[in-house]
């Protein structure tokens, strides 16, 4: 038997859930085993000690309490039924739970292209390339794909 | 309980009176302080009263309170343990017996101390299962069962929690 199984096999004694042949290998072990031992009895006087000073319970809340939650509960649901509250089904709740998140993000986006200043295409890249490259070398492949940029954004305002 | 189903307040008071002692003392054990166990205690209770119609008869009414408190005990737990994550090492270090006791009543008061501090250091599930075997002495099938978990989950539970308890009290 190993250490690890015999630990285990200490714990189901201490539940009365040994069988009779796994405790006798358990004996076994803990007769040759020093620091299962060891465990072993750090374990039976641990749960001894549980069960000689348990934690202190004391009594439990009066039913006037519960019924002061009960009736607390009551007031609210009643006085949000007079506003022609009702408990919506979860299927109804949800519903109306992604229509309000996605009415949000799509007026979002929205407003946000209306509202917010966009640079046009070709001078954006332009930027980009200008910063990126420096002063672009005439005939290079950058100067050529910056032309490319612009020239197709001429193109698709005049359209 | 078919009158509790059906609204009935005074069956409501019956099944509280018959059922509150060993709700609010897991709950007492579990969360360490009064407030969060009176809190859990109702909590278990008004939620049982809330959904007493879904009660089938034939699942047992203990049982059925049983998952209802340690699910409500995890759930504070969880919360407790978000608001104490600062003060959790300080339940890792359980205080040392004293060398001599000079007063019974003093040594018997530090030993539940310890016994205290040691069993709100473990991790909550192992919490909850140690207090239902050794205090209310449920068996591995009715822990599996509070806890929806398996047998062999309650027999890992328990050993891990023993080797816990046994590093920090045994000495």
């Amino acid at each position: 038997m190993r250490c690890a199984e015999a630990e285990r096999f200490v714990s189901r004694r201490l539940d009365g859930r040994l069988a009779a042949g796994d405790a006798h290998a358990l004996d076994g072990h803990l007769a040759g085993c020093a620091a299962c031992r060891r465990l072993a009895g750090r374990m039976t006087r641990t749960w001894e000690l549980l069960g000689a000073a348990p934690p202190s319970a004391p009594a439990p809340p009066t039913w006037a309490n519960v019924v002061s939650r009960l009736d607390g509960r009551g007031r609210w649901h009643a006085w949000l039924e007079t506003l022609g509250w009702r408990r919506p089904a979860f299927g109804v709740a949800a519903a109306a739970l992604l229509a309000v998140a996605a009415s949000g993000i799509g007026g979002g986006m929205l407003l946000s292209d209306r509202l917010l200043p966009r640079p046009a295409p070709a001078q954006f890249e332009a930027a980009v390339l200008a910063e990126a490259f420096g002063e672009l070398p005439a005939g290079s492949p950058a100067e050529l794909l910056l032309a490319t940029i612009v020239a197709d954004h001429a193109g698709r305002q005049r359209r | 309980m078919a009158r509790a189903a059906a609204g009935d307040r005074a069956a409501w008071h019956a099944l509280y009176v018959a059922h509150a002692d060993f709700v609010h003392r897991t709950a007492s054990r579990f969360a360490g302080n009064e407030a969060d166990a009176r809190d859990i205690t109702q909590d278990v209770f008004l939620s049982l009263f809330l959904h007493a119609g879904g009660w089938k008869p034939t699942a047992s009414l203990t049982s059925w309170l049983w998952r209802l408190a340690a699910n409500r005990c995890l759930n504070e737990g969880a919360k407790a343990g978000r608001r104490l994550a600062a003060g959790a090492a300080a339940l890792e270090t359980v205080p040392e017996p004293p060398e001599r006791a000079p007063d019974r009543q003093l040594e018997r008061h530090e030993e539940q101390e310890r016994v205290r501090t040691a069993i709100m250091a473990l991790p909550e599930r192992q919490r909850l299962a140690v207090i239902l075997s050794r205090y209310e002495e449920l068996s591995y099938e009715g822990i599996a069962q509070a806890l929806s978990t398996s047998v062999s989950a309650v027999e890992t539970l328990l050993f891990r929690a023993r080797r816990s308890l046994a590093q920090k009290l045994a000495g």
